[in-house]
Parts: structure tokens; C-alpha cells; sequence
């Protein structure tokens, strides 16, 4: 068997330490996690510029803004005013209470031997705005009481087809100390107060329910 | 592997410099940014709801500018309806005509309420009170019907129809109403 010799043992040997030197492993590798470190960093660093910029952009932009809201804002004061008093105008005129339809109910529903003596009606500004009729009259006939009940119930009704919560009651009805010629015949008469009402407008809307107080036992 | 001493030197060397360059680096470079990242960030936040505030109320006054016009034309109509000079002077004979036309000869036509009308600038309310002594009950309630018709600002409150006692077929007419007029 042949016997080889290594003469470069020591070249070789040193070549090895060389190449095996721990500083300079943990150079390369300081220099590999600096670069790792340098890449975070750089990327972080972009991520906060993003951020500085957009709030420098937003500052920007509010500063350019908040003149033009402030005069927005005294804009929509102005507007408002006019807007909201253009509303109440229109409401004026379109939320009006029309007494033609009413008159021409009550001459329809009058039977032939009732005179009406008085008529008074009132309308309230409010809403619902509560319309409150007063008939005073002389009913005549040989029934003259079921005449004034014919009238009051045919003028309920009318204004129940058209009003809401319309009532007719009488407030009263009384035996007429005179009596008259009617087609030639005396007959009795009775004479009689109705009071009419009925909403000409919608409810007003209920008002908001109170904050709820904090119960003593919570105390 | 077997270190000798220059080779143990060298790594605790290199483990103390790699300590030094990690304390700086956060140190010195990532607190710092990490630092102006938060507080951009909070200063983005406070930044936000002021300028959606800003933005949300000039949208809210366009918007207004564009119903605005309609607003105007509505004021302007009824600031052309009503007649130039005291309601005093016009009201009273402008009622008597329209009566007049429909056979009504006699009326009188008093203020009773003189205040500012709510809400409306520029615009008063007044209060009449309005008398006919005598009419048939049929041409007067139709003439009051035409006359809430063809005028809008007027509304009637009130009204009371008494029996005429001399003239049967007449009544007393007394009408409580509210004309709107510039101020």
C-alpha cells in the first residue's frame, strides 16, 4: 500500500483558519442583518412619510377649507332664514281653512221649518286646529224637535265625511213659548242651540319622550 | 471545532458590536420614526372629524343654494300680492269693490290685530274686523267663498251671522279676518 504525504498541511491548515475566522464570519453575518435592518428601516420609513403626509395634506386642506366653511356657515344662516321663511309662507297660504265648503253644508242640510236664528264659528290657529261651530234656531212642525235632531245629525255627518272628529251636539233644545202659522195651521216650535266641532288640521306630533332618569338603585 | 482565545476574543467582540449597532439602530433611527409615525397619525386623527365637518357643511350650503331659487320666487310671488302703501289705505276699499260687485253696498272694515307675523321677516299679519249689516245669508257666503278663493293671504278666523230683525230675509254679518302685508 502506498503511503501518501501531504506537504501543504500547514499551507492548507492556515488556508482553513483563514476561511473559518470567526470575526469575519460574524462580519458577513452583521453585514447580512445590518442589510435586513437597513431594508425595515427604509420600509418604515416610507410608511411614516406616508403618514406625515397625508396629515400635512389634511392640515393643508382644512386650512383651505375652514375659510370657506366658516363663510358656508354664514352662507346657510342667510339661506335659511329665507328658506325657512318661504315655508312658512307657502303654509300660510296652502294650510288655510276654506269656510266655503262649510257654509255651503250647513244651507244644504237645513230642513224646510228650521230658521236659523244665529251662526258663530271659530277656527283655532294651532293645530290641530280645532273649528267650533255654534247654531242657535227655531225648529217649527208638528214634530219640531225631531226637525232640529234631523239637522243636527245630517250636519254631523256632512262634516264627518269631510272633517276629522267631527261632533254635532245639542247644547240645548227647548220648547218654543210661541207657536206659528205654517201652511196656514198653527204649529208648535222648539228652539234649540247645536254646537258643532271638528279638527281642520292634522295632530300635532307627539311630543319627544322625556330622558330616562337614572333609577335610585343605580345610585 | 475547537476555539482558541483569539478566536473567543473575536466573537465576543463581534457579539459587542453587533449589541452596540442594534441599540442604535433602534435608538437612533426606528423610535424616532416610529415616534413621528404616531404622532402624525394622532394628529391625522384629531385632523379628520374637522375636516369632514368642513366638507359635510359646505356641501349642506350647495345644497341649500340650489332650493334656494324656488325659495326666493315664493317670497318674491307673495310680496307681489299685496299692494304698495298702508294696508289702511288699501284694504278696507279693495273689500268694499269685491262686495260691491256682488250686490253687497254696505261694509265696514276696521284693524283689530297689527303684530309681525312669526317667522316671516318683512311680513306683518293684521287682524280685521269686517261688517255687513246687511245681506242674504246664499250671496254673501258664496262671495266669501270666492273671496278666500282669489285671495290667498287672507284666511277668515271668525265669523258670527245674526237673524236681521228688520229685514227678514237679511242678516248681520260680522267676519274676523287675517290679511298678510309688508311691513
Amino acid at each position: 500500500m502506498a503511503i501518501r504525504l501531504n506537504l501543504y498541511y500547514e499551507v492548507q491548515k492556515t488556508k482553513k483558519q483563514q476561511q473559518y475566522d470567526p470575526l469575519k464570519l460574524a462580519m458577513i453575518g452583521l453585514g447580512v442583518i445590518i442589510l435586513c435592518l437597513a431594508g425595515y428601516y427604509f420600509m418604515q420609513l416610507g410608511e411614516a412619510t406616508g403618514v406625515r403626509d397625508a396629515y400635512r395634506n389634511h392640515r393643508a386642506e382644512l386650512a383651505k377649507l375652514t375659510p370657506l366653511a366658516k363663510a358656508a356657515k354664514e352662507r346657510e344662516d342667510a339661506l335659511s332664514k329665507n328658506v325657512e321663511m318661504a315655508k312658512q309662507l307657502s303654509r300660510r297660504v296652502e294650510d288655510r281653512f276654506y269656510w266655503g265648503p262649510v257654509l255651503e253644508q250647513l244651507i244644504s242640510t237645513i230642513p224646510p221649518h228650521v230658521q236659523l236664528l244665529k251662526c258663530s264659528a271659530t277656527i283655532a290657529t294651532a293645530l290641530p286646529r280645532r273649528c267650533d261651530i255654534t247654531l242657535e234656531g227655531i225648529a217649527a212642525g208638528d214634530e219640531p224637535r225631531i226637525a232640529a235632531e234631523e239637522l243636527r245629525t245630517s250636519f254631523a255627518d256632512l262634516l264627518g265625511q269631510k272633517y276629522k272628529k267631527a261632533v254635532a251636539n245639542f247644547k240645548s233644545l227647548d220648547d218654543g213659548s210661541e207657536s206659528i202659522l205654517l201652511n196656514g195651521k198653527p204649529a208648535r216650535t222648539a228652539v234649540f242651540v247645536i254646537v258643532a266641532s271638528f279638527n281642520a288640521g292634522e295632530e300635532p306630533p307627539p311630543p319627544p319622550p322625556p330622558p330616562k332618569q337614572p333609577s335610585a338603585a343605580s345610585k | 471545532m475547537k476555539l482558541n482565545k483569539d478566536q473567543t476574543q473575536k466573537i465576543i467582540l463581534s457579539s459587542l458590536l453587533f449589541i452596540v449597532v442594534l441599540y442604535c439602530y433602534n435608538e437612533y433611527l426606528l423610535s424616532p420614526l416610529q415616534t413621528m409615525q404616531t404622532r402624525s397619525k394622532a394628529s391625522d386623527e384629531v385632523l379628520a372629524p374637522k375636516l369632514a365637518d368642513a366638507k359635510k357643511q359646505i356641501a349642506k350650503t350647495k345644497l341649500l343654494e340650489v332650493s334656494w331659487p324656488e325659495s326666493e320666487l315664493i317670497i318674491k310671488q307673495v310680496g307681489e300680492l299685496v299692494p304698495d302703501g298702508a294696508p289702511v289705505a288699501w284694504f278696507p276699499p279693495m273689500l268694499a269693490d269685491f262686495f260691491k260687485q256682488r250686490g253687497i253696498e254696505k261694509i265696514t272694515a276696521r284693524v283689530n290685530k297689527d303684530g309681525a307675523a312669526k317667522a316671516m321677516l318683512g311680513f306683518k299679519e293684521i287682524g280685521w274686523s269686517i261688517e255687513i249689516p246687511a245681506a242674504e245669508f246664499v250671496p254673501l257666503a258664496a262671495a266669501l267663498s270666492t273671496l278666500e278663493n282669489e285671495q290667498p293671504l287672507i284666511e277668515i278666523q271668525s265669523f258670527d251671522i245674526e237673524a236681521n230683525r228688520e229685514i227678514v230675509q237679511y242678516q248681520h254679518f260680522m267676519v274676523n279676518l287675517n290679511s298678510l302685508s309688508r311691513q
